[in-house]
């Protein structure tokens, strides 16, 4: 369940009273664990939510998880557009030309510098929070983290569920009697 | 005519109701310079930081504190050290990264520690206390290592003579016994520093002595011993009453219960004691707090609470008031210390302290073998193995059984050779003359 444009599929069924593990593996770290563990929650009959940032590469989520993925709406964000426009783009429609593949090599630059590393993991929050509908950040049960790199979305996440827990692996008891460790 | 009564200054982090290890260090040293006869004021770290980092306080412990001295708590930075998502700003939980690099850059630039936040303020806590009295020696107790430098600062600030006292070596890694950090590393430029300009230099054991004297044969004549000792005001004379003979064994632990000690080793050697007929249904119980920070508390508990090794158990903190109740239903104790000759346990002067036999369970090589050189009722396992460490178990369950009234007496004289008291008298009658230049 992925949508790589505006990032993500609904879940339409409804989902209270079932526990929410919401999954922050931003960048490819522990993701292979992160995907079992989730899972595990679809299978025991929780709602899971795969956050990544990563444009939907490598392993793909299994059947029931909800995946959003931020990469296209991050690029897309504020400054970032203007970063993102490629000009060998514009140059090889004029001269109809084949367009060249990848990403805008000034964006590639800009988003491997030191100083957008600092700031991304903040920016993939402001454009995570445009999605409520799928992020519903008020139900969330549980928060799966993989580093540091999952701290902004995570700190806003547990401001709106203050109830909610948060882990490198999912709490047993909401998996019933099946316990995953990461 | 009267004489002004010189004031020392004591820089630490962990005093009471703090229930770290070396809260009992500090403790002694500002209790037996107040009986000595100075004003001291001891600058330590707030109770609501040691509430929020270990979960719990010694309020007991603190009660006891000499109402002569005098205790001012300092707030210290420590949004860096915050690692529940939680309890983080917004600034550190939005940029994690920008957030620690200018950590790591405060630490490269002003001190190599990551407490390095804490020298202006409890340098300008420092400046405080002596424009209202004047302090005539500064003494810093550490870990955390920051405090030397702000021992340092303030002895050129004041131009007034500082101690520094060590309960853990910095540049020594006393596990692997070799240095801490990488060739070239800033922390030995500011040990050399901070040692070379101090009045005295202060530590636990003899090896550790003789290895600062080696590294800074500059301040060699400085380096002095200052063990650790007993408060036998804390620790009072136990209850004692020979074991019955139809009554099975009581083994107990008491202290932290740390992630590095050789638990497993000893839960098998546990197991394979309780062959022995002197063990049959015998106890082991475990007192203290699972490690010192409140996130490590599952993992250790784990170890001694999965059920899975006959008679052992997990009784939960005691207060350090209420050791000596502890130790009175205790046939034995088992201390068990990570093993390093750099590393002396304070806390086996409160197990000699029961008048009990005591195991030990560590290296041989561990300096805490020394200070039971002439306990009667020690019993240290040949190695750190389940089969050596279960010799010993056994043996010293023989020992309790057969222990009387004359050997618990022994025992206990022998524990009172070590107070805190008998330990800092020899350095704390040259801080007069320190003082006075």
């Amino acid at each position: 369940m992925t949508d790589l444009g505006a990032s993500s599929i609904s879940n339409n069924g409804s989902t209270a009273g079932r526990p929410r593990v919401v999954a922050l593996a931003v960048t490819p770290r522990r993701r292979k664990n992160v995907l079992y563990m989730l899972d595990e929650v679809v299978r025991s009959g929780g709602v899971a939510v795969l956050i990544t940032a990563d444009g939907g590469r490598g392993d793909k989520p299994a059947a029931g998880v909800i995946h959003i993925d931020l990469l296209a709406d991050e690029r897309r964000w504020g400054p970032n557009r203007l970063l993102t426009a490629d000009p060998r783009r514009i140059a090889a429609a004029l001269t109809r030309r084949p367009r060249p593949k990848g990403a805008s090599p000034v964006w590639r630059r800009w988003v491997a510098s030191r100083p957008y590393r600092a700031v991304r993991y903040w920016v993939l929050w402001r454009v995570a929070r445009r999605r409520p509908d799928l992020l519903r950040p008020d139900q969330v049960s549980h928060v799966l983290v993989v580093g540091i790199e999952s701290w902004p979305i995570a700190w806003h996440l547990l401001r709106a569920s203050p109830e909610a827990s948060i882990g490198f692996s999912v709490p047993p008891e909401l998996l019933g009697s099946v316990a995953v460790q990461a | 005519m009267t004489t002004r009564r010189k004031h020392v200054l004591l820089l630490g982090m962990q005093f009471p109701p703090a229930r770290g290890s070396g809260v009992y260090r500090l403790r002694a040293w500002a209790h037996h310079l107040v009986n000595q006869g100075y004003d001291v004021t001891v600058l330590c770290t707030s109770r609501d930081y040691w509430l929020q980092l270990a979960g719990s306080l010694d309020d007991e412990l603190a009660a006891r504190t000499d109402p002569r001295v005098r205790l001012v708590e300092v707030e210290i930075p420590h949004e860096h050290l915050i690692q529940d998502v939680r309890q983080m700003s917004w600034l550190h939980a939005s940029f994690p990264k920008a957030f620690l690099e200018m950590h790591g850059l405060i630490q490269s630039k002003l001190f190599p520690e990551v407490y390095a936040p804490l020298i202006p303020v409890y340098t300008l806590a420092a400046l405080k206390v002596h424009t209202r009295h004047r302090v005539d020696m500064v003494l810093a107790s550490g870990n955390p290592y920051s405090l030397f430098g702000v021992a340092w600062i303030l002895g050129k600030l004041l131009r007034r003579p500082y101690v520094v006292d060590y309960h853990d070596p910095w540049t020594l890694d006393v596990l692997k016994e070799v240095d801490a950090f990488e060739p070239g590393h800033p922390a030995f430029t500011w040990e050399r520093r901070i040692v070379e300009g101090a009045a005295r230099v202060t530590t636990v054991n003899e090896p550790l002595c003789d290895w600062y004297r080696q590294r800074y044969p500059k301040a060699a004549g400085r380096v002095r011993l200052v063990p650790l000792g007993l408060a036998e005001d804390i620790v009072t004379e136990p209850t004692f009453s020979p074991v019955p003979k139809e009554r099975p064994l009581r083994f107990g632990f008491m202290g932290t219960v740390r992630h590095d000690l050789p638990m497993e080793e000893f839960l098998e050697g546990w197991l394979i004691a309780l062959r022995d007929p002197v063990m049959q249904g015998a106890t082991m119980q475990f007192y203290g707090y699972l490690g010192f920070f409140a996130r490590h508390e599952e993992q250790i508990g784990r170890r001694i609470t999965d059920g899975l090794t006959p008679g052992v158990s997990y009784e939960g903190p005691v207060s350090q008031t209420m050791i000596t109740d502890v130790f009175g239903h205790l046939d034995a104790l088992v201390m068990l210390l990570p093993s390093s000759r750099y590393m002396t346990a304070g806390k086996g002067f409160d197990y000699m302290a029961a008048g009990r036999p005591v195991v030990g369970v560590h290296d041989p090589r561990n300096d805490t073998t020394s200070l039971f050189a002439d306990y009667p009722l020690f019993f240290g396992a040949t190695s750190v193995s389940p089969e050596a460490i279960a010799e010993a178990i056994v043996a010293a369950g023989r020992a309790a059984r057969g222990e009387t009234d004359e050997q618990f007496r022994v025992c206990r004289a022998e524990a009172l050779k070590h107070t805190w008291d008998v330990a800092m008298a020899p350095v704390a009658g040259e801080f007069a003359e320190i003082i006075d230049g």
